[in-house]
């Protein structure tokens, strides 16, 4: 081990990635980078058509047509898995890359029993006895917290409650010890007792095989619980990076601010919440410079133009002209 | 807004709606789910009640059934002192006038077919009032959600989720009514458009003094907007304090457990967070005695034999637990 600094896990270096719809080009990751160290965590909150899901989706190969990655590299291990075919990066999905998706019912097939699933992930990348995948997956379900494990993998998806069947998609997302999670709004469909439980299991998790974790989330609440760093989304870019500390407690970024203060949670009661006013803009007439001018209280004539990431000062990331660019 | 001692505008009593379960062949009737089992509770007028808990608790059912789209066994729905379960004729027209609803799915509550301008003024053309005063009723309301009088000629699917959310809410209002069940009105909402419906919903309180029934799964919503607050579980009401009482010092197990479980709040409120073990047991075979039992790390013989009935922990804070107090002690 020499003393230059970690390379990281994940380098996403200037992401774009298009949909051509009716009308026009959806932009929906337009331009945004960031590292993601071995075992760290990282979120990557935003609203609807912030683009944080075709980020996660565009990591792991799964943009289909009409989509594409237009520009810019995935460097996953110093190496770019963005241009890989269908067959080298299921090498990686699955075994070095894992997914959890926020429906557990559509993402386990409802005609093969958990254990089966779970075995087929297992052998897909590893050369195993039935008997051996078997064990190791009644490890794996009892790893997860699933009671009787002996027992329940024999059962249907069907059969299992929300928190279940998300115990098992991460017991699947781990059974190839992957040096990369990403979830995608894995609580999202929980309800909150429940999902307690299943951050409860990831932090767990997480320092037993020591995966590093990518979280999309609309939750900021959730990255508090998963994640030392955090990038806010809005209209396919990056408007603020830093630690989860940092930007929550001072968010810089006009929108973080306004997003914050617009948590009922940040509020007294009786004193008004924060808006945003307008909405998001329309995808396909995406404003140029910063998509968040539009509805800025502090927009200005600079705004036009994109600001680039800007250095408060502080080691966090700004895509904002209030702050000047150093270094 | 809030008004303590206020006079009473809605009040629940001793409310059952269980649904019929049928299996075999024949389908013979095999029980019962108690989706709401045994509620009773009253609403002041002018307030915001909050009702919360998780998916299969009972609150949707509860709002349901005070908007009559169930039909309760056992109970009584008192609207102004009177009984609208037992309405009919021309009282329950006046009821569906004065009771409305909003809801969270506006995909499924607005009609596709019809332009702004029939969709808001559809109840008052049920209730019998004039084109000329409709649309007049009509126009006005658009600007009070925060549209425009030029959107009145367009289709519900033209709008984003939260301006079809302030169409569904200018329906509502359409007839006046002094009541409404808000039932998730924001939950699909992204944060920076929930904010201006919520906002929304304050200021329409406030300018026609209309009293909510607010029912939803987050906890801080509920708590920013609720004067005060009933936790169900297992189609009962387990806990009921104002909001302030109820999220400082919570006393029913359950509550404190839930009110936990929200992301961020151990940072927040510096309790440490309660993880249960297990699932919310099925409402086909609820437990015996304290439906929370199973899950509760209080639980002795008693919770499994003799059910906790709702009584008063401290002046206006209700809850339905044989060991309120020892719960307390526990928490702080």
């Amino acid at each position: 081990m020499s003393a230059a600094p970690a390379e990281p896990l994940l380098r996403v270096e200037d992401l774009h990635t298009h949909f051509r719809a009716r009308g026009g080009v959806v932009k929906a990751v337009n331009g945004i980078s960031f590292d993601l160290a071995p075992g760290a965590s990282l979120g990557i909150v935003g609203e609807s058509g912030s683009g944080k899901s075709v980020t996660s989706l565009s990591i792991m190969g799964l943009i289909e047509p009409p989509g594409q990655i237009v520009a810019g590299r995935v460097m996953f291990r110093g190496r770019d898995i963005a241009g890989l075919d269908e067959r080298q990066i299921r090498a990686i999905r699955g075994r070095h890359i894992c997914l959890v998706f926020q429906d557990p019912m559509t993402a386990l097939n409802p005609v093969y029993t958990v254990g089966t699933q779970v075995i087929e992930a297992l052998r897909a990348h590893q050369a195993l006895s039935a008997q051996a995948a078997l064990e190791r997956t009644v490890s794996l379900l009892r790893m997860v917290g699933i009671p009787s494990p002996e027992r329940r993998v024999h059962e249907y998806p069907h059969r299992m409650s929300g928190g279940m069947r998300q115990r098992v998609m991460l017991a699947m997302a781990l059974a190839n010890e992957p040096e990369l999670l990403i979830l995608d709004e894995p609580t999202t469909a929980l309800d909150v007792t429940i999902q307690a439980q299943i951050l409860d299991l990831v932090r767990d998790l997480r320092q037993r095989v020591n995966t590093a974790v990518l979280l999309i989330t609309h939750d900021i609440g959730v990255v508090q619980e998963l994640c030392e760093q955090v990038v806010v989304m809005y209209g396919g870019r990056i408007m603020e990076t830093g630690s989860v500390t940092q930007v929550t407690d001072e968010p810089k970024h006009p929108y973080t601010r306004a997003l914050l203060a617009s948590m009922p949670s940040r509020v007294r009661r009786g004193q008004r919440l924060n808006t945003i006013g307008g909405a998001v803009p329309n995808p396909l007439h995406m404003p140029p410079g910063c998509p968040f001018r539009p509805r800025c209280p502090q927009a200005h004539d600079a705004c036009a133009t994109d600001p680039g990431p800007r250095d408060p000062g502080d080691g966090r990331m700004v895509a904002c002209w209030l702050y000047e660019a150093r270094r | 807004m809030s008004r303590p001692e206020g006079e009473t505008l809605l009040e629940l009593r001793g409310l059952r709606t269980y649904f019929p379960l049928h299996s075999g062949p024949l389908r013979r009737l095999s029980g019962w789910l108690k989706a709401v089992d045994d509620v009773s509770f009253a609403i002041r007028r002018g307030e915001t009640f909050g009702l919360v808990g998780e998916s299969g608790c009972g609150k949707t059912t509860l709002g349901r059934s005070i908007l009559r789209l169930e039909r309760p066994q056992a109970g009584e729905i008192l609207f102004e002192g009177e009984d609208i379960l037992a309405a009919g004729g021309t009282r329950l027209t006046t009821i569906r006038r004065d009771i409305q609803a909003i809801f969270q799915d506006t995909h499924g509550s607005l009609d596709p077919r019809m332009n702004l301008r029939s969709l808001i003024g559809e109840g008052l053309a049920i209730q019998g009032v004039g084109r000329a005063e409709r649309d007049a009723r009509v126009e006005q309301l658009i600007e009070v959600v925060g549209l425009r009088r030029e959107h009145l000629d367009r289709y519900a699917h033209e709008f984003s989720g939260g301006q079809r959310q302030r169409i569904g809410i200018a329906r509502a209002l359409a007839t006046r009514p002094k009541f409404i069940v808000a039932d998730e009105p924001v939950s699909a909402l992204d944060l920076s458009v929930q904010s201006q419906v919520l906002n929304l919903l304050s200021d329409l309180q406030k300018e026609f003094g209309l009293t909510y029934l607010f029912i939803a799964h987050d906890l801080s919503v509920v708590e920013y907007l609720s004067d005060r607050v009933g936790v169900m579980y297992l189609g009962r009401l387990v806990e009921l304090a104002s909001a302030e009482d109820l999220y400082a010092d919570p006393r029913m197990p359950y509550t404190q457990a839930l009110l936990s479980a929200v992301p961020g709040s151990e940072r927040m409120t510096g309790r440490p967070r309660i993880l249960l073990t297990g699932d919310v047991p099925s409402p086909i075979t609820p437990p015996s005695g304290c439906p929370f039992r199973t899950r509760c790390w209080m639980a002795r013989d008693i919770c499994a034999s003799a059910r906790p009935e709702l009584r008063e922990v401290e002046p206006n804070h209700w809850a339905a637990c044989h060991f309120a107090d020892e719960a307390r002690a526990k928490a702080a």
